[in-house]
C-alpha cells in the first residue's frame, strides 16, 4: 500500500476515535487531494498530496501567498492614480486622432469623443511622495507601502476576454487562472482550507461573475478557486439538511466509512480510501468553515478599522475574510469588487466604490504589515482595464469607457518595493508612454516573487507546454522588485 | 523487460530488441528539439529538421546532424555531449537537458541506422493478423486475443470473469446510465441461455436510454450547451440538436452519415428539416451577441473554434497553436490552418441580415412525442379489442320493464303514445357510420315541440362531436331548459354496439356503449323533475327538422333491438364489475387523447453556406487585423490530397473525412469509444494522437478496431457490442497482486478498472433508485432544484426558477446547460460547461463533492424519498426492507456483516428505548442517505 493510503488510513482511524472535531485537522483539503480520474491520472504522482507539481521553488521565493483585489469592470487610472495636467487642459477638446491610429475603437463610444480631465485632486504621500487622489484618502496613508505601476497594457476592451487575460494570459475560456496555477505549482499549505478561495462583493447590476474566473482549465478540477457565498452557507451545501442532526451525520459517516473500506478489502482499488479521506475532510470543513468566515470572533476595534459589518455581506468584510484565510495560509484569495464598469455617471460611481473600498483595503494593507504577514503576501490590486481619458457623455452625467492601452495597479508586500512609482503613459493618460508593464510581464513578475520561472513553469495538455505565459514574449519586471 | 520501462514508451534499452523511431526515438525528439527543428518554418534554426529525414540524414562530409551507422561522427552526438554551454544542445536557457538514458536512445538509434518512421497515427491502420495467445478458453473476440497475447508476453494473465450481478450493474450503467432493477439482476441471473449475456446486451443496446447515454459523450465533444457563452450568456434554443443526436444514435446511424450531416447537412440536395438541424453542430460555438463585442473579431472566434473542434474530434490533434504560428511538433503549418479555416469561413455569419445571431431555422418538433403517443394509442387499442371480447354479451331492458320494442326503423302513428315525462330507459343495437342520425326522437326544436330525443351527433348542432351519442331533454316546467349529454365515444365506426341512455327525473343522466357506462360523457344544464310533452310522434330511426314529418337524421347502417322502459334500469343493462378491465382502457385512451401534443417550434441556429465566397487569409500571430496570404480551401497538407482532388467547400470537406482513407479519423473515434468503458483510451491522450501525446498501450489493437470500424460500414454500435461483450470488459475489478507490483496503472487490463460514475449518472441513479426519475426523451431543456440566488451573487442575467413536476426528476442530459454557470452540483461532479470541445472529463474526488452528495436539497430528497418506496414496498421487516435497498442501489444482497452495520444503525434509532427516537422514515432517510453516497454506489463497478 502507498504511503498516501497509510496516511489516509490512519487519519480515518483517528477519526473513527472521535477524536477532537476542531485542532487535530491534518487532513488534506479539496486542492490537496490526488485526482480520482484514471485518464487523467498518467502524470499524477499519488504521494504528494501535500506538495505542488514544483517539488522545490526555481529560486527563492519573496511571496508566499497572494491577495488579488480584483476591481471588476474597471477602475480609472486618470481619477486615481495618474494625474495628467494637459488632459485637465484640454477638457472638452476632440481626441487627438493620432491617439487613435493603429487600433481597435472604443469598446462602446462611436465617433471622435472629447477629451475628459479629472475633477479630483491629487497629492504626493508619504516619505516616498507617491501619487494618490482625494478619492482614496485612507489609502493615501499608507502610500509607502505601494508599488504603484502607471503602464499598464492588455489586449482587449471586452470585460469577460480582459478578465481572462488578467487570470490567465489569454483572452480565451477554457485556460487555467493565476490561482490554480499556484495551487497546483505550489499545493496547499492548510490542511483543512481550499488554496484557492474567491470572495465576491459590489453593485449587483455590475458585470456578471463567470465560473470561468476562477477556472481550473486544463489542470485538474481540485485546483478551482471555491467562491465563498455570501449567504448564511459560505460553502455550498455546507450545512446538513434540516432533520439531519450532527450526531446523525457523524453515524451515517462512520457507517459510510465502514462500508467502504469494506469495499476496498474486497477490490483493493485505492481512490476508495480517498473518498473516505474526503468525505471526513468535508465532515471538518463543516465547522471549520463557519468558524473561519465568523467575523464576530475579531475584536471590536478591527471590525471598525476595515469598516466592516459582520450582519450584511461587503466588500470590507471580504478583505477582513481574506485576513483571516491568509493566517490560515491559504494560497491565493481573490476578491471581486463589482461596480466599477462607469459609463454613464462616473462621479458617483467612483466615489461609490471608493468609498466602499478605501478604507478596507488600507485597514487590510496595515493589519497585515502588524501581523508580519505583508511581508511574504502580495497584494495585487486593479481591474481588466482601466478608463477611457474622453468621455461617455450621457444626459447630464458622464461615464469613462474600457481603456486596455495604458492604466494603473499597484502592488504591496511580498518582495516588491515600497513607496515606489513605475512607468507613466502619456501626456492624456492614453497609451503607454514609458516602461510598458504587460498583463504577461505582470504574470511573469508574480510567479517570480512566489519562485517560479515563468519559462519552466508548463503544463502538458494536449500536446502543449503550456504554462501561464506563452508563445508571446513575457518578462520579470527587476523594476518592482524590492 | 521490465514492463514500466515499455509502457512507458521511452526506453528499450534491452540488448536484443531494435530501436524503434515512434516509440523511442520521435518522443525525445518531439519534446526536445522539435520546437527549433521541427515543423515550424519560423521558429527553425540552422536550417535544420530532425522530423525529416532530408534534413537531419547525411554523410560525415557534409557535417550532417546525423550520419547513420556512425554515432561518432554524427553532428548531433557531439552537441548533445557538448560539455561547452555554448554549443550543448538542447541549449540550457531552454531548461530541457536530456537524460542519460534518452542520450543512450539516440545514439543506439544512430548506430542502427538512424531508420526514420513516419508517425504511427499518419500511417494507415492495416487489418493486422489477430494473435494466438497461448491460453485459448479466454478470449471471446479478437479484443481478447490482443489483450490477452500483450498480457502474456509481460507473464500477466487475465481476472477471472466477475459475478453476474456485478456484470449486469457494470454492463447498464454503462450502456444505459442507470442502474439495473432487481426484478432485471433476477432475469439475468436465473437466464439459463447459454448466451444471456450477449441476449442482456441486445437488450440494453436497444432501448433509448442507450442512445442518451452515448449522446452525452458526444454532447460534450460537440460543445453543447443551451446558452450562448461570454457574458451575456443569453439562452438558445439549440436543444433540437441534442435530440437529434439521441435520434441518430438511436437508429444507429453510420458514423460516416452521422458526420457528414453535422458538418454540412445543409448543403446536401433538397436537405430535410433534419439534415439541417444537425448542422447545429458547429454553431455549438460559443457567439458573443451583444453591443460591446466587435463583430468580426467574435465571428471569428466562432469560426476558429470550428476549425480547432474537428482537430480535436476527428483528428485527435490539436490544431490550435497553428492559429499563430506553424505547430512546433506536428506537421501542421499556420497555411493549413488558415486553409481549413477557409472551408468553414462561408457561413452567413455577421453578414447583412444575420447580424451577430447567424442564421437559424424555425424547426417544428412533434416527432417523438408524436409517434411515442401513437404507439401507446395503438397498444391500448389493441388491448381495449381484447377486453371487450372477453366481456359476456350485453344485456337489453328486461321485457318485463319494456314498454316499447321495434326491430327497425319506424314512426309509431299517434302522438299521445311514448309521452313520457318521468324516468325514461331506451337502449338500440347500432351499426352505423353515420355522424349525425336520430335513433329514438319525440322532439323537434325548430318546431318547439320539444321532449326527448336519443341519437348520434346531436343532429349537427355544434356543441356535440359527429359520430358521437347524445341525448336531450326539455323541461316540462322551462322549455327552452332541460339537460343535454354528449358521449365520449365515437359509436359510428361500422361496427356493433349496444348503446343506452337512462334518464331519472329531477335526478340523473346516464349513456351507456356495450354494456359499460360512459363516465367521460359530458353534461350541461341541469335534470328536469319531468319532461316536457311534445305533439310529435315517436319517430325510431328518424328525427325533426321543423315539420311534423320526422324526415330529418336519417338512421342508414343497422338499427334493431330498440327498446324503451318508462323505468330507470340502467344498471340491469350494465356490465359490473366484468368490464372494469375495459374502463381502465377507456379512460387510459381518453387521457391519452386529453394531452394534446402541443406543437413545439424553435428557433435554432444552424449552418447556412453564403452564395460568394468569403475571402480568407492567413491570419498573421493570429489576430484577423494583420492579414497575410490569401488562402483557398484545402486540408492540411500532411493528408496528401492532390489539388485536383481538394475539398472545396464543407460538404466535400466532410465527404472526404470519412471516404475511411483517413489514418486518423477511425482510430480517434475507436479510442474515445474505448475510454468510455475503460476510463483511460488505448491511446491514453484521446484528444492527442500527435508527436506529444501518448504512443497507445495496444498499437496492433486500436488498427484492428479502426479498420473494423470502416469495414463494418461506420458502425458504431457495432464497435461498442465487441468492447463490452469481449472477455476483457467482463473481467472482475478486483485488483490482483501481480498486476499491482508489475502494472500499477492496469496498461495491460489484467483486471477490469473501475470508473467513478460521470456526474449526470451520479443523479439520475440516485433519482432512479429512489423512484423519482421521469424518464422523458428530450425537449426543452429542465430546471431542477438550484440553490437559491446562485446567479445574482455573481449578477449573471436570468433567473433560475426550479420546474415544476416530473420536470424537476429528469435526466440530468436535459437540465438547463450554461455555460457560465452550469448547475454547481453537476460542475462539482465534475460535468464541463462545454465552453469547448471536450475530449476527456477530468475526475475528481474532493470535499466538495461529498457536501454535494450528502447536503444538496436533490440528493436528500432522493433519500428521503428511496426510504419512503421501502417503507411502502416492504412491511414491517428491517431485515427484508435492507435487503430490496441493497439491491436496488448496489444490485445485490448486503452480506452478513453489512447487514448486521446496518440494521444496527437503524435498530438504534428507532427502538423505544433509544434517547432520541425516530420514526422509521428518519432512520430509513439516514441509512438511505449512507447507501446513496457509498463509493460503490457512485463507482462502475
Amino acid at each position: 500500500m502507498s504511503e498516501l493510503n497509510t496516511i489516509q488510513q490512519s487519519i480515518a482511524r483517528r477519526t473513527f476515535l472521535k477524536e477532537s472535531a476542531m485542532g487535530l485537522c491534518s487532513i488534506a483539503l479539496a486542492s490537496m487531494l490526488p485526482s480520482a480520474g484514471r485518464a487523467d491520472q498518467v502524470d499524477t504522482d499519488r504521494n504528494n498530496v501535500n506538495q505542488g507539481e514544483l517539488a522545490e521553488p526555481h529560486f527563492p521565493a519573496r511571496a508566499k501567498r497572494v491577495i488579488f483585489l480584483f476591481m471588476a469592470g474597471g477602475p480609472s487610472h486618470v481619477d486615481l492614480f495618474d494625474p495628467k495636467p494637459h488632459l485637465n487642459k484640454m477638457d472638452g477638446k476632440e481626441i487627438p486622432a493620432e491617439l487613435l491610429k493603429d487600433h481597435q475603437q472604443f469598446a462602446l463610444i462611436r465617433g471622435m469623443p472629447a477629451l475628459k480631465g479629472s475633477p479630483y485632486k491629487f497629492d504626493r504621500h508619504g516619505e516616498s511622495g507617491t501619487v494618490i487622489s482625494e478619492l482614496m484618502p485612507h489609502l493615501a496613508t499608507v502610500a509607502d507601502e505601494l508599488t504603484v505601476i502607471r503602464s499598464m497594457k492588455t489586449t482587449t476592451n471586452v470585460h469577460d476576454p480582459g478578465v481572462n487575460m488578467m487570470n490567465c494570459g489569454s483572452v480565451l475560456f477554457g485556460r487555467p487562472t493565476l490561482g490554480a496555477w499556484l495551487s497546483y505549482g505550489l499545493g496547499s499549505e492548510n490542511q483543512n482550507l481550499p488554496a484557492y478561495i474567491v470572495l465576491t462583493s459590489g453593485a449587483n447590476d455590475g458585470q456578471p461573475l463567470l465560473q470561468s474566473f476562477w477556472g481550473n482549465g486544463f489542470l485538474d478540477s481540485r485546483h478551482q478557486g471555491v467562491p465563498f457565498l455570501s449567504g448564511p452557507d459560505p460553502v455550498l451545501h455546507l450545512a446538513n439538511p434540516s432533520g439531519v442532526s450532527a450526531l446523525h451525520r457523524r453515524e451515517q459517516l462512520d457507517l459510510m466509512a465502514w462500508m467502504n473500506r469494506h469495499q476496498h478489502r474486497q477490490v483493493g482499488d485505492p481512490e476508495i480510501l480517498t473518498r473516505i479521506a474526503s468525505y471526513e475532510m468535508a465532515y471538518r470543513m463543516q465547522s471549520s468553515v463557519p468558524e473561519l468566515t465568523d467575523l464576530t470572533q475579531e475584536s471590536k476595534e478591527t471590525i471598525e478599522s476595515y469598516g466592516a459589518d459582520p450582519t450584511k455581506p461587503s466588500f470590507a468584510n471580504n478583505c477582513l475574510l481574506a485576513r483571516r484565510l491568509i493566517e490560515r495560509d491559504v494560497r491565493f484569495v481573490q476578491l471581486y469588487d463589482r461596480g466599477w464598469d462607469s459609463h454613464t455617471d462616473i462621479q458617483r460611481e467612483h466615489k461609490r466604490q471608493c468609498a466602499a473600498a478605501d478604507k478596507p483595503i488600507t485597514a487590510l494593507l496595515k493589519d497585515l504589515k502588524q501581523r508580519n504577514l505583508l511581508q511574504d503576501t502580495l497584494v495585487i490590486w486593479g481591474g481588466e482595464f482601466g478608463r477611457t481619458p474622453v468621455a461617455q457623455i450621457s444626459g447630464k452625467t458622464y461615464g469613462r469607457d474600457h481603456h486596455p492601452h495604458g492604466f494603473t495597479m499597484w502592488m504591496a508586500g511580498g518582495g516588491v518595493k515600497s513607496g515606489f512609482t513605475f512607468g507613466s503613459t502619456d501626456e492624456f493618460g492614453y497609451h503607454v508612454a514609458q516602461d510598458t508593464v504587460h498583463v504577461r510581464d505582470l504574470h511573469a513578475t508574480i510567479l517570480h516573487l512566489l519562485g517560479i520561472d515563468h519559462h519552466r513553469f508548463k503544463h502538458k495538455f494536449k500536446g502543449l507546454d503550456l504554462g501561464l505565459t506563452g508563445v508571446d514574449p513575457a518578462r520579470v519586471v527587476r523594476e518592482l522588485l524590492a | 523487460m521490465a514492463l514500466a520501462l515499455v509502457l512507458s514508451g521511452q526506453s528499450r534499452t534491452h540488448a536484443e530488441l531494435p530501436i524503434d523511431f515512434n516509440q523511442d526515438v520521435q518522443p525525445i525528439l518531439a519534446d526536445r528539439c522539435y520546437a527549433c527543428h521541427g515543423p515550424d518554418e519560423h521558429s527553425r534554426e540552422a536550417d535544420l529538421r530532425l522530423d525529416r529525414q532530408d534534413s537531419a540524414l547525411g554523410t560525415n562530409e557534409q557535417g550532417a546532424a546525423i550520419v547513420p551507422g556512425k554515432s561518432d561522427v554524427s553532428e548531433l552526438v557531439r552537441r548533445i555531449n557538448s560539455g561547452d554551454q555554448g554549443e550543448i544542445m538542447p541549449p540550457s536557457e531552454l531548461h530541457k537537458p536530456l537524460t542519460d538514458e534518452q542520450k543512450r536512445i539516440l545514439i543506439r538509434w544512430i548506430d542502427e541506422g538512424a531508420t526514420y518512421q513516419e508517425h504511427w497515427s499518419l500511417v494507415p491502420p492495416k487489418r493486422v493478423d489477430v494473435p494466438r495467445p497461448r491460453k485459448t478458453d479466454w478470449p471471446r473476440n479478437p479484443i481478447d486475443h490482443f489483450i490477452l497475447a500483450r498480457a502474456e508476453s509481460e507473464d500477466l494473465s487475465p481476472s477471472r470473469t466477475a459475478n453476474l450481478a456485478t456484470l449486469i450493474r457494470r454492463a447498464t450503467l454503462d450502456l444505459t446510465g442507470l442502474p439495473p432493477t432487481p426484478e432485471e439482476v433476477d432475469a439475468f441471473v436465473i437466464d439459463p441461455r447459454k448466451n444471456a449475456y450477449e441476449f442482456l446486451i441486445a437488450r440494453l443496446m436497444s432501448t433509448t436510454a442507450y442512445a442518451e447515454r452515448r449522446a452525452q459523450d458526444w454532447l460534450d465533444l460537440a460543445r453543447y450547451a443551451d446558452t450562448r457563452g461570454f457574458a451575456d450568456d443569453q439562452t438558445r434554443e439549440i436543444w433540437p440538436y441534442r435530440d437529434w443526436v439521441v435520434q441518430a444514435i438511436e437508429q444507429n446511424m453510420r458514423f460516416d452519415e452521422f458526420t457528414i450531416l453535422q458538418l454540412a447537412g445543409d448543403m446536401l440536395p433538397e436537405a430535410s428539416d433534419e439534415q439541417r438541424l444537425a448542422t447545429a453542430f458547429h454553431r455549438n460555438a460559443p457567439q458573443a451577441k451583444g453591443q460591446t463585442y466587435p463583430t468580426e473579431e467574435y465571428r471569428i472566434k466562432g469560426v476558429v473554434d470550428r476549425v480547432n473542434t474537428i482537430g480535436r474530434v476527428w483528428f485527435g490533434l490539436t490544431l490550435d497553436c497553428a492559429q499563430c504560428h506553424d505547430h512546433k511538433f506536428d506537421p501542421i503549418s499556420q497555411r493549413d490552418y488558415y486553409s481549413l479555416m477557409a472551408i468553414f469561413n462561408n457561413v452567413e455569419h455577421g453578414g447583412s441580415g444575420f447580424g451577430q445571431g447567424g442564421p437559424t431555422m424555425n424547426y417544428t418538433i412533434a416527432a417523438r412525442d408524436e409517434s411515442e403517443r401513437n404507439a401507446q394509442r395503438t397498444r391500448l387499442e389493441s388491448d381495449l379489442t381484447a377486453a371487450r371480447n372477453e366481456l359476456p354479451p350485453v344485456r337489453s331492458i328486461d321485457s318485463k320493464q319494456v314498454i316499447g320494442s321495434w326491430s327497425a326503423p319506424t314512426v309509431v302513428e299517434d302522438p299521445g303514445k311514448f309521452s313520457i315525462t318521468g324516468d325514461l330507459t331506451m337502449t338500440a343495437k347500432i351499426r352505423t357510420t353515420d355522424s349525425v342520425a336520430d335513433i329514438v326522437s319525440k322532439y323537434d326544436w325548430r318546431g318547439k315541440q320539444r321532449s326527448y330525443v336519443f341519437g348520434i351527433g346531436g343532429e349537427g348542432d355544434t356543441g356535440s362531436l359527429p359520430g358521437h351519442l347524445y341525448f336531450w331533454v326539455s323541461s316540462k316546467l322551462h322549455p327552452f331548459a332541460g339537460v343535454t349529454v354528449y358521449g365520449s365515444q365515437n359509436v359510428s365506426d361500422g361496427k356493433v354496439h349496444r348503446v343506452a341512455v337512462e334518464f331519472v327525473a329531477g335526478h340523473s343522466v346516464r349513456l351507456f356503449v356495450d354494456g359499460i357506462e360512459d363516465t367521460a360523457a359530458r353534461v350541461t344544464g341541469r335534470v328536469p323533475a319531468s319532461i316536457a310533452e311534445s305533439n310529435r310522434r315517436l319517430a325510431i330511426g328518424a328525427g325533426y327538422q321543423g315539420g311534423n314529418e320526422p324526415d330529418g337524421y336519417q338512421f342508414t347502417g343497422e338499427l334493431s333491438e330498440i327498446r324503451i322502459s318508462d323505468q330507470a334500469v340502467g344498471d340491469s343493462i350494465l356490465h359490473g364489475e366484468a368490464a372494469n378491465k375495459v374502463i381502465e382502457l377507456q379512460a387510459a385512451i381518453s387521457r391519452l387523447d386529453a394531452q394534446k401534443s402541443k406543437k413545439l417550434v424553435a428557433n435554432v441556429p444552424i449552418m447556412r453556406e453564403r452564395s460568394e465566397r468569403r475571402e480568407t487569409f492567413v491570419h498573421l500571430r493570429g489576430s484577423f487585423l494583420t492579414p497575410g496570404d490569401r488562402v483557398t480551401p484545402a486540408v492540411p497538407a500532411v493528408f496528401s490530397v492532390s489539388n485536383t482532388f481538394q475539398p472545396r467547400n464543407r460538404l466535400e470537406f466532410a465527404r472526404w473525412l470519412v471516404d475511411g482513407k483517413n489514418p486518423l479519423v477511425a482510430r480517434v473515434v475507436v479510442n474515445r469509444f474505448w475510454q468510455g468503458y475503460f476510463g483511460r483510451g488505448l491511446v491514453a491522450t484521446a484528444d492527442d494522437f500527435g508527436a506529444q501525446g501518448k504512443p497507445p498501450s495496444h498499437p496492433k489493437l486500436l488498427d484492428w478496431l479502426a479498420v473494423e470500424f470502416v469495414e463494418s460500414g461506420w458502425d458504431m454500435k457495432h464497435i461498442h457490442r465487441l468492447i463490452v461483450t469481449s472477455a476483457t470488459y467482463r473481467q472482475s475489478a478486483r485488483v490482483p497482486a501481480k498486476s499491482r507490483q508489475q502494472d500499477p496503472e492496469n496498461l495491460l487490463l489484467s483486471h477490469m478498472p473501475r470508473v467513478r460514475l460521470p456526474a449526470e449518472q451520479i443523479r439520475d441513479q440516485a433519482l432512479a433508485i429512489s423512484g423519482l426519475l421521469v424518464n422523458k426523451v428530450g425537449g426543452p431543456p429542465v430546471f431542477p432544484a438550484h440553490p437559491q440566488d446562485y446567479w445574482q451573487q455573481r449578477a449573471l442575467p436570468g433567473k433560475w426558477t426550479d420546474s415544476q413536476g416530473g420536470d424537476r426528476h429528469r435526466k440530468s442530459m436535459y437540465t438547463y446547460w450554461r455555460r457560465m454557470a452550469l448547475h454547481p452540483s453537476l460542475e462539482l461532479l465534475n460535468a464541463p460547461a462545454r465552453e469547448n470541445c471536450v475530449v476527456r472529463r477530468a475526475i475528481s474526488n474532493v470535499p466538495t463533492q461529498a457536501l454535494v452528495l450528502m447536503n444538496d436539497p436533490i440528493f436528500h430528497e432522493a433519500a428521503t424519498v428511496f426510504a419512503s418506496r421501502l417503507l411502502r414496498e416492504v412491511k414491517n421487516d428491517d431485515a427484508k426492507r435492507l435487503e430490496r435497498a441493497f439491491r436496488l442501489a448496489l444490485a445485490r444482497s448486503p452480506d452478513n456483516t453489512e447487514r448486521d452495520r446496518f440494521l444496527e444503525f437503524i435498530g438504534n434509532k428507532t427502538s423505544p428505548s433509544s434517547t432520541a427516537k425516530l420514526s422509521d422514515h428518519a432512520a430509513w432517510s439516514l441509512a438511505c442517505g449512507v447507501l446513496l453516497n457509498l463509493d460503490e454506489t457512485v463507482t462502475r463497478p
